[in-house]
C-alpha cells in the first residue's frame, strides 16, 4: 500500500491507485465461467476460466502452493484465474465417485513441460477445499532433497536426515490451507508424542498443537510433520474426515538427493523424515481420501522419456500402483484462444494486432499451445 | 588493284594488305591467266594436299569389323573368351569417359578409350552363349529331386555359411576379407527349453535377429577361411552347450530384477490389487495391460490401455479413461 499523503495526492490528480481493493470488477465474456465454486464445474464450463475468490486464493495459496508464474500473474491481474480443462475435470468426476470407505484412490498426471499439470492440481486443490476436504500439500517435492535450506542429522534415526526450516515452513502452509477446516473437525492426537524431556505432546491433545509446535520449533518440526500425517491417515481411516495429498514431482522420491551425510554418503529422499511422512501416505492402506500427484523431469533421476513408468523407475511404480494416469496435454486452439482473449482483457497483451484472427493464430503457431509458452511469449508484448 | 577482279568466288582474302590466292594444286586459279611476271605465293602447307594425303591413306585400310559383320552372327564366336575391350570388334557405340560440361559436350567414344578397357568386360558371357554352355554341361548333371522344395530345404539344411569371393587387381592372389565365415542359424532348430533360449539369447546379445529368429556368427580371427570355419561352427557348438548348463546359484541368487520379462502371476502388481476384490475379468485385463507395458514398452498407446484398465478395476466414471 502506497503511504497516505501519497494516495491523497494520486487521488487529487484523478488518478486510481492499483490496489487490489480498486480493481475493476471483470465484465462478463466468453472466455470466462461465472461459476467460481468448483465444486459446480461441469463439462459446460470446459476451456473457460473461472475466477478463483480472493479469500481462497489467500487461504490456499498464501505461503507456498503455485508455480511462481502462476502466482506473480496473479498478482499482477489481481485475480488468480484458473482454466477449466478436461484433466481436471476427469479428477473431480472420480472424487466425486469415490467411495470413502474404499482404499484412497491415487492419480497421476504427466505431460509437456508448462502444460497445466501444476495448474490442475490447484483447481483440484480448491475444490477439496471447498468441498471440507483436508489437504496436504507438497509443491515441488523435489525441493526437499535438491534445494533445501538446511538439513540436519535425525535424532531418533542417525540415517535419517531432518529440515529444520523448510519442514516449519511446509507446516505454516499447512495450517494456511487447513486451519480454519481442522478448527471445525476438532481432530486430536491418537497418542502421545515425546520430543524431549520437557516438551510433549499428549494423546487427546488437538492436533492444532502439533502444528504449532512444529511452526515454531524447527528441531521437531520434521517429527511434527510425520506425527502429523499419522494421525491425518488414522482420521480419514476412520472417517472423520476427508484427506486429499497433492505431491509434485512425486518422482523426486526414489531419487538421490544433493545432500551428503558427514561420512560422504549420499542421503536419498527416502531417508528425509518429511519424505518419509509423505510416503505413509502413498501406501494403499488407508481411506477416506485420495492422493494426486505430477511427474516431472528431476535433476538426478532418469533422463528420457518423460512418460510415468520410466520417471517413476521400478520403486516408484510398485509404490504407486494401482494409479490413474492422466495426460495434461498442451491447450488446443480454442483455449489458447480463451487464453489470449484473457491477456487481452487484462491489458496484458497491447499490441493491437494480438486482438485479430491472425494475430492469435501467430501465438497459437508460435506457442504451440503450450500454456507456459503462451505466457513467457505474451510477456514480450 | 587490277589483281583483285579476277578473284575467283571461293578464294579467301584475309585482308587487303596480303594479296595470296589459295589456288587448286597444280593449276591455275581458275580465270586467272598465266601470267609469267606474277607468280602465285604459297606460304604455308597447303590444307587441301595434307587432306588428300590422308583420305589416300584412309582407302588403303580396310573398313573396321564391326560394319563388316553380318547381324545374324554368332557373338560367341567372334568373342569366344575373356578379352580386353577391342572397339573395332564390338558393334556397340559406346560411350564412357568424364567430360567437364556434360550438357554440352557428350562422353568420349569407344575408340582409344582407356577407360573402356580398363574396365573388366563380360562380352563373352552373353546369355545365349551361358545357355549353350549349360546346354553342353547338361549332360553331365542330374534333375533336381522332387520333394526337394526351398521350405525343404530350410529344414534339412538350416546352417548357412555366407563367405565372399574378390576379383581384384593387385600384386598378391588373396584378398584379406576373403577369409571372413559368417554363420547363419535359426534358432528354431535348436533343441532349447525357455531357459535354455533365454541364456543363449543373453550371450550372443544382438547377433540375434528378433525378427527372423536367426543369430549370426560372423568369425574373421584366423588368417585363413577354412580355420575361421571350423571356429565359427565350434563357437555355435560351446554356445549350445553352455546355453544347457545350469549352475547351482542360479536358482538361489535370480530375482525379480533379473527376468527378461514381466510375468503377473506371483508379481508385486498383482499383490496389490488383490485387496481391492476386483472381479476376475477386470483383474484379468489389468493384469494384461500391466504386461503389455512392461514387456512392449511404454508409450501412449499401452499408457491408454493401462488408463483404461485401472479405471474399470477401481470403479471410476468411463470417461475418465476414455482418452
Amino acid at each position: 500500500m502506497l503511504p497516505r499523503c501519497r494516495l491523497t495526492r494520486l487521488c487529487r490528480l484523478g488518478l486510481r491507485p492499483m490496489s487490489a481493493a480498486a480493481a475493476p470488477e471483470p465484465a462478463p465474456s466468453v472466455f470466462r465461467t461465472s461459476v467460481s465454486d468448483p465444486r459446480e464445474h461441469s463439462r459446460s464450463d470446459l476451456g473457460r476460466l473461472y475466477t478463483v475468490d480472493r479469500e481462497d486464493h489467500r487461504r490456499l495459496f498464501q505461503v507456498t502452493g503455485l508455480r511462481k508464474s502462476l502466482s506473480a500473474q496473479a498478482r499482477t491481474f489481481c485475480e488468480l484465474a484458473l482454466m477449466v480443462r478436461q484433466p481436471a475435470l476427469n479428477v473431480l468426476d472420480s472424487l466425486r465417485a469415490s467411495d470413502p470407505s474404499r482404499p484412497s484412490l491415487r492419480f497421476l498426471l504427466y505431460g509437456p513441460y508448462g502444460g497445466g499439470k501444476s495448474t490442475t492440481v490447484a483447481h483440484v486443490l480448491h475444490w477439496a477445499a471447498a468441498s471440507g476436504w483436508l489437504l496436504v500439500h507438497f509443491p515441488e517435492a523435489d525441493r526437499w532433497g535438491l534445494r533445501f535450506r538446511e538439513v540436519t542429522a535425525s535424532a531418533s534415526d542417525p540415517q535419517a536426515v531432518d529440515h529444520p526450516v523448510d519442514a516449519a515452513l511446509w507446516l505454516a502452509h499447512f495450517r494456511a490451507q487447513n486451519a480454519a477446516r481442522l478448527a471445525e473437525l476438532d481432530l486430536r492426537t491418537g497418542e502421545t508424542y515425546t520430543w524431549s524431556r520437557r516438551e510433549a505432546t499428549e494423546a487427546g491433545s488437538p492436533l492444532t498443537d502439533l502444528v504449532e509446535l512444529g511452526v515454531t520449533r524447527g528441531k521437531h518440526a520434521s517429527q511434527c510433520v510425520l506425527a502429523l500425517l499419522a494421525e491425518l491417515k488414522a482420521h480419514a481411516s476412520a472417517g472423520r474426515c476427508r484427506l486429499l495429498m497433492a505431491v509434485e514431482k512425486v518422482n523426486a522420491f526414489w531419487c538421490d538427493s544433493t545432500a551428503r551425510r558427514e561420512d560422504g554418503s549420499t542421503v536419498k529422499f527416502g531417508d528425509m523424515t518429511v519424505i518419509r511422512a509423505a510416503e505413509q501416505l502413498l501406501r494403499p492402506d488407508w481411506s477416506g481420501g485420495a492422493v494426486l500427484t505430477t511427474i516431472a523431469p528431476v535433476r538426478g533421476g532418469p533422463e528420457g522419456s518423460h512418460l510415468p513408468r520410466h520417471q517413476l523407475g521400478a520403486d516408484g511404480w510398485r509404490a504407486l500402483e494401482p494409479f490413474v494416469p492422466i495426460r495434461v496435454d498442451d491447450m488446443s486452439r480454442a483455449e489458447t484462444y480463451t487464453m489470449i482473449d484473457y491477456f487481452l482483457e487484462r491489458r496484458w497483451l497491447q499490441a493491437p494486432a494480438a486482438a485479430t484472427e491472425r494475430g492469435k493464430q501467430e501465438l497459437f503457431f508460435r506457442s504451440g499451445g503450450n500454456p507456459g509458452k503462451l505466457a513467457e511469449i505474451c510477456s514480450m508484448y | 588493284m587490277l589483281s583483285l577482279c579476277f578473284l575467283p568466288a571461293r578464294a579467301a582474302v584475309p585482308s587487303a594488305r596480303l594479296v595470296c590466292v589459295r589456288a587448286a594444286s597444280g593449276q591455275p586459279a581458275a580465270g586467272r591467266t598465266d601470267d609469267p611476271q606474277f607468280r602465285p605465293l604459297d606460304i604455308g602447307r597447303r590444307r587441301e594436299v595434307v587432306q588428300q594425303a590422308r583420305e589416300r591413306r584412309r582407302a588403303t585400310l580396310p573398313p573396321p569389323r564391326h560394319e563388316r559383320q553380318p547381324v545374324n552372327q554368332q557373338w560367341g564366336d567372334v568373342w569366344p573368351a575373356p578379352r580386353t575391350f577391342h572397339p573395332d570388334a564390338v558393334p556397340l557405340p559406346l560411350r564412357q569417359g568424364f567430360v567437364k560440361r556434360p550438357n554440352a559436350q557428350a562422353p568420349p567414344g569407344k575408340h582409344a578409350n582407356a577407360e573402356l578397357m580398363k574396365i573388366a568386360n563380360f562380352l563373352h558371357l552373353t546369355p545365349p552363349v551361358i545357355e549353350r554352355q549349360c546346354r553342353a554341361l547338361a549332360k553331365f548333371c542330374t534333375p533336381w529331386p522332387e520333394g526337394l522344395t526351398d521350405e525343404r530345404l530350410d529344414e534339412l539344411r538350416p546352417l548357412e555359411v555366407i563367405t565372399q569371393d574378390f576379383l581384384h587387381a593387385s600384386p598378391t592372389l588373396r584378398h584379406p576379407d576373403a577369409r571372413v565365415v559368417s554363420l547363419k542359424v535359426p534358432l528354431s532348430c535348436l533343441d532349447l527349453t525357455e531357459t535354455d533360449r533365454d541364456k543363449l539369447l543373453r550371450l550372443v546379445g544382438d547377433r540375434h535377429d528378433p525378427k527372423t529368429d536367426v543369430i549370426t556368427l560372423t568369425a574373421d580371427r584366423c588368417p585363413l577361411r577354412r580355420q575361421n570355419r571350423d571356429y565359427a561352427l565350434y563357437l555355435l557348438t560351446v554356445l549350445y552347450f553352455e546355453s544347457c548348463k545350469r549352475e547351482p546359484w542360479e536358482a538361489e541368487l535370480r530375482t525379480v530384477a533379473d527376468a527378461e520379462k514381466f510375468v503377473w502371476a506371483g508379481s508385486a502388481s498383482e499383490a496389490a490389487v488383490a485387496p481391492l476384490g476386483a472381479a476376475a475379468d477386470v483383474v484379468n485385463s489389468y493384469g494384461e495391460a500391466v504386461t503389455r507395458l512392461h514387456n512392449e514398452g511404454e508409450d501412449e498407446s499401452t499408457l491408454a490401455e493401462y488408463r483404461k484398465a485401472v479405471v474399470a478395476l477401481l470403479g471410476l466414471p468411463e470417461h475418465v479413461g476414455a482418452n
